[in-house]
């Protein structure tokens, strides 16, 4: 039984080898294969390449894009909206020899017109009046370099604090801690017209009133 | 002479060793070789577990994955059970791809209910041969030819990721249908 199921065995494996030699890959179709490889294997590597490429490309473009953007925006918020404001007139505080200084600085495009001089004068005047009337002045920070900018909230007036002024607050405790660009300041006048204190107004979201 | 001192400066290595090399190096030579070693045995399983033009793209398409798969080779036994493993889940998924796999893993269809059309007029056995090849169920067919190729009923089992015993099962029924037409 065991010597016929061998025999069988065998001869299955004789009739499966000669199947197997009659359905062969021959010399030509072997060489046909090994160049698919390896045309398949180039390409692939050249796929992987070229995604690559574009994936580097994408990034580079994104930061170019995305550097380019912010320093737009960084030109609009400092030239346009410190340096060129277009209806406001530009109030200095300064300490020079220990003494306050308050000077009016006319934007660029109004000296350039006596009549725009004489409206920015008038400005000052009425927001002057404002000031006494409320004793109370409101602005906000948007540009906090050596010299602090404030912008009036009715956009009229824009502050600039020089640092020797803003050492003299700190000394006098008069200046809140931690104010940060974009922060709603309210300050305080003596009767001259003299910044004495600028605190932070944490309770108000916006410019109101 | 000349083919004594090729053997001398290119000693014959086996497909692990080929495969080893070719793990860590890349070298196309060695690709080569390999191919040059089991293409033939890999073509012949997946022709008859399917056609000539999938077999051949089949076959194409293992020999990348094997390219792709080089570093994971290290650490497995024999470069021929992994081909096979390789080839085979290809050839599946192609299947299943093309819809022609109407999942033939049934382990129940015994020798006798295997249909024959045509056989007893043919005398060459060797045709016969085919002619049974070709009607025996799937995953007997994929057994037997995997023992014919020299796999053990372990290694088969980790090709098709069967258990031994359903393996064992299937070679059974293969034999037992090869025996009922072409035995004694």
């Amino acid at each position: 039984m065991s010597q016929s199921n061998n025999n069988f065995d065998d001869k299955l494996n004789q009739l499966y080898k000669k199947h197997k030699s009659d359905n062969q890959l021959s010399s030509q179709e072997k060489k046909q294969l090994i160049a698919k490889i390896n045309k398949d294997k180039y390409l692939k590597k050249l796929d992987w390449i070229n995604t690559f490429q574009i994936s580097l490309a994408s990034v580079a473009l994104f930061t170019l894009f995305g550097l380019l953007f912010n320093q737009r925006d960084y030109q609009n918020n400092i030239e346009d909206t410190v340096y060129n404001p277009e209806n406001a007139i530009i109030e200095v505080h300064y300490l020079e020899n220990n003494t306050y200084h308050k000077e009016i600085k006319p934007t660029e495009q109004k000296t350039k017109s006596q009549i725009a001089l004489q409206q920015a004068s008038e400005k000052l005047d009425r927001s002057q009046s404002n000031l006494k009337n409320k004793k109370q002045f409101k602005g906000i920070l948007i540009n906090k370099a050596d010299n602090w900018y404030i912008e009036s909230c009715n956009k009229e007036v824009l502050v600039q604090i020089n640092a020797s002024l803003i050492n003299q607050l700190k000394r006098n405790n008069a200046l809140d801690n931690n104010i940060i660009q974009g922060d709603l300041l309210a300050f305080k006048h003596n009767s001259n017209g003299e910044i004495i204190a600028m605190i932070k107004s944490d309770n108000l979201l916006q410019c109101q009133g | 002479m000349i083919s004594s001192l090729k053997e001398w400066l290119l000693p014959k290595k086996n497909a692990e060793t080929l495969m080893s090399l070719y793990a860590k190096s890349g070298k196309n030579e060695l690709l080569q070789r390999l191919v040059e070693l089991h293409s033939n045995d890999l073509y012949h399983f997946l022709l008859s577990q399917s056609d000539i033009e999938l077999a051949k793209d089949i076959s194409q398409k293992t020999w990348l994955k094997i390219i792709d798969k080089r570093e994971l080779y290290q650490c497995r036994g024999s470069f021929k059970t992994w081909l096979f493993t390789v080839g085979r889940n290809t050839l599946l998924d192609e299947m299943r791809k093309l819809s022609r796999f109407k999942l033939l893993f049934d382990d129940q269809i015994e020798p006798e209910l295997i249909q024959i059309v045509n056989l007893d007029n043919n005398s060459d056995i060797q045709i016969k041969f085919k002619l049974l090849l070709k009607n025996l169920p799937f995953a007997q067919r994929e057994a037997f030819s995997l023992q014919q190729e020299g796999f053990s009923i372990l290694q088969i089992a980790q090709i098709t990721q069967q258990k031994e015993q359903t393996i064992k099962t299937r070679l059974r029924y293969a034999k037992s249908y090869f025996k009922q037409h072409i035995g004694g």
